[in-house]
């Protein structure tokens, strides 16, 4: 294992790691919900009475962060090594996967590890674990047949 | 529910998804990369995230209801389904719970009466959480 000190940004990850802490920290405090990014765009795909106004509200407050960034922060700097279908695929599993496992790395990730939920733990620790495998397979095992 | 204070949450969320770094798919398969050039940023991101968080959950657990308590749909006594999705009840997914268990399902807490397998794969299932 070798580290990419060239890209690897402890300070700024940290500080950005607190800033999405703070807003899963508000999210339970003020609306006593978890923020689990899956489960709130989830919840608009599949309505039901009438909670639409605040996942709307999240994900437009989502929307707008890059456009608030960039009027005071430079670039934001965004590599995707991957064509299109690739990407398809790769989001219909992603897609498939939060829900079946009924919650993604914000859910599970932050405020389920956060809660110490041993569900959420196990679930965060699967989905490191065969992120892991499938870079590994995909970049090192198999990376010339692709 | 406060339309304003999702809107905030949503965009402090966004902003320390930026900040980061973790807007960048290639940033996030970097610390995936074990046997690469590894990236380690990704953990300290979950680790301030997760100590913030952490007091946060604490402390609305000692809350009867949410701040934003005006709105009746949030009283923490539902929430707490949110903040406790263990109490929520039991659903399964795809009906066919031969084949695939869900995380954690050996974890909930009908395994003791339930007497789950060795993959957690019966019935106790449903009772993986509906985290949303």
């Amino acid at each position: 294992m070798t580290i990419d000190w060239m890209h690897f940004t402890p300070w700024t990850s940290l500080a950005g790691g607190a800033l999405i802490g703070t807003a899963a920290a508000a999210f339970i405090l003020i609306n006593g919900r978890i923020t689990a990014i899956s489960g709130i765009v989830a919840g608009v795909l599949t309505p039901r009475s009438g909670d639409q106004g605040w996942r709307l509200a999240f994900i437009a407050g989502l929307i707008a962060a890059p456009s608030l960034w960039l009027t005071f922060a430079p670039q934001i700097e965004v590599h995707v090594e991957a064509g299109t279908a690739a990407l398809f695929a790769a989001g219909l599993l992603v897609g498939i996967g939060a829900r079946y496992g009924s919650g993604c790395t914000s859910g599970h990730g932050i405020c389920g590890v956060a809660r110490l939920s041993r569900r959420s733990l196990m679930a965060t620790a699967t989905f490191m674990l065969t992120g892991f495998a499938t870079v590994y397979l995909l970049r090192h095992v198999f990376a010339g047949l692709l | 529910m406060s339309i304003f204070s999702s809107f905030i949450t949503g965009l402090v969320f966004g902003l320390g998804l930026i900040l980061s770094g973790m807007a960048n798919p290639g940033k996030v398969v970097s610390f995936l990369d074990l046997a690469g050039n590894w990236d380690p940023s990704l953990a300290f991101v979950m680790g301030g995230a997760v100590t913030v968080a952490f007091f946060a959950f604490r402390a609305a657990g000692r809350r009867s209801r949410s701040l934003g308590e005006s709105d009746p749909g949030c009283t923490l006594a539902r929430n707490r389904c949110a903040a406790d999705p263990g109490q929520r009840h039991v659903r399964n997914r795809l009906g066919g719970c031969r084949l695939l268990p869900r995380p954690g399902a050996g974890f909930t807490r009908h395994r003791a009466s339930q007497g789950a397998d060795l993959f957690g794969c019966n019935a106790c299932w449903n009772a993986a959480l509906q985290l949303s």
